[in-house]
């Protein structure tokens, strides 16, 4: 199994990885890390991102990115508490820093806590002047208060559910909007959920989950994890189906991912 | 029939689940404390661990499956960009199948049922 995972990890295993990891390891106490602890994180590495970034942040205690980075990591890594206490360290160094907040926001999220998670993204909200940020902030914003986001109601074939959003043909193509916001005790169970497959992930050293089918007695439930690096976007997408066989539900979370 | 036996049909219960194409082991883990009763793991990997979190996720799983108004959940697929598990309630039991990636979903899934239903005759 080892060497199965092994040829896994080489196939995604960038140049740019291994640049990285070249340049770092000539120079130990270069800023290199940052790129590299994130280019780890894309790839699913977990624990070797978690290794860099905890390293960075002992070679560079004082550095508020290297805190934000290993907060990233953490926070995919399912280590809420780890993440919470770096976020808390960036505040603690550059008061009002954004990502701080958005961090945090993600943890309060995670935890099936959505009003502090949405508070957290208003004081991020607050506290930047950027267009773009912002526009992704409201984004969140909207997501967790249950508001369509345009970008997820393409007219193209997904999971829908009929009772909340419109409806599934017996072909399992949809005919009305793509995203369910999931709200209340099913967000806090599917976010518990979620945080299981994060250990799980690490424990079976296959990385981070991009995509978690439940079947049930009615249906399906679906969830697949957005691309976006920005880790403050509650970057989950929960979905019911009704009628759909179980392995075009997976190729159609997993074409949501990639079409991103 | 005597611990050993059981035990011992439970191993060759997971062991008929392996010659699937793709898949790399499976496991039984008590559904309530997640303790691993069989494994045809890996040594590599911490079968423990994996276990105890796959059994807890199939439990907050169902419970999210009933708060939807779903009913029960049944079988669960993670899926990453190295492979993927698919687990199940198996009477007082999870079971958990390992797969690479590349290992079709619809056998990784029928052996992972005709193993259940093998359980359930032990």
């Amino acid at each position: 199994m080892a060497d199965v995972h092994a040829a896994g990890r080489a196939r995604i295993a960038g140049p740019e990885v291994r640049r990285l990891s070249e340049r770092l390891a000539r120079d130990p106490a270069s800023l290199v890390f940052l790129h590299l602890g994130d280019a780890l994180r894309r790839d699913g590495r977990l624990d070797q991102a978690l290794r860099v970034a905890e390293n960075g942040v002992a070679r560079h205690p004082d550095l508020v990115d290297a805190h934000a980075l290993l907060g990233r990591v953490a926070a995919d890594a399912g280590r809420l508490i780890q993440a919470e206490a770096c976020w808390r360290e960036v505040e603690r160094l550059a008061p009002g820093h954004v990502d701080a907040a958005r961090g945090l926001a993600f943890i309060r999220w995670c935890e099936g806590r959505p009003d502090e998670a949405r508070e957290y993204l208003e004081e991020a909200f607050a506290r930047t002047d950027d267009d773009a940020t912002r526009r992704s902030i409201t984004a969140a914003i909207n997501r967790l208060s249950g508001v369509p986001d345009r970008r997820v109601i393409a007219p193209t074939p997904h999971l829908a559910s009929p009772a909340m959003t419109g409806g599934v043909n017996g072909s399992g193509n949809a005919t009305g909007n793509a995203f369910v916001p999931a709200s209340g005790e099913v967000a806090q169970e599917m976010a518990a959920v979620l945080e299981h497959a994060n250990r799980l992930g690490e424990a079976m050293q296959i990385g981070r989950w991009h995509a978690l089918i439940v079947e049930c007695d009615v249906g399906l439930m679906g969830v697949s994890l957005s691309s976006a690096d920005n880790v403050a976007e509650p970057g989950v997408r929960f979905q019911v189906a009704d009628n759909l066989p179980v392995g075009r539900a997976i190729r159609l979370l997993l074409q949501d991912q990639e079409g991103e | 029939m005597s611990q050993t036996t059981l035990r011992n049909r439970l191993r060759d219960v997971l062991r008929s689940v392996s010659p699937t194409r793709g898949v790399l082991g499976a496991l039984l883990a008590d559904a309530d404390d997640g303790i691993v009763v069989a494994s045809s793991l890996d040594v590599g990997l911490d079968a423990d661990a994996v276990g105890a979190l796959a059994a807890s996720m199939v439990a907050r799983a169902n419970q999210a499956a009933m708060a939807a108004g779903r009913g029960s959940a049944g079988v669960i697929h993670l899926h990453s960009a190295l492979g993927w598990l698919c687990a199940a309630r198996a009477g007082a039991h999870v079971l958990v199948v390992v797969a690479d990636r590349q290992a079709p979903v619809g056998h990784v899934r029928s052996a992972l049922l005709r193993a259940r239903a093998s359980l359930t005759d032990l």
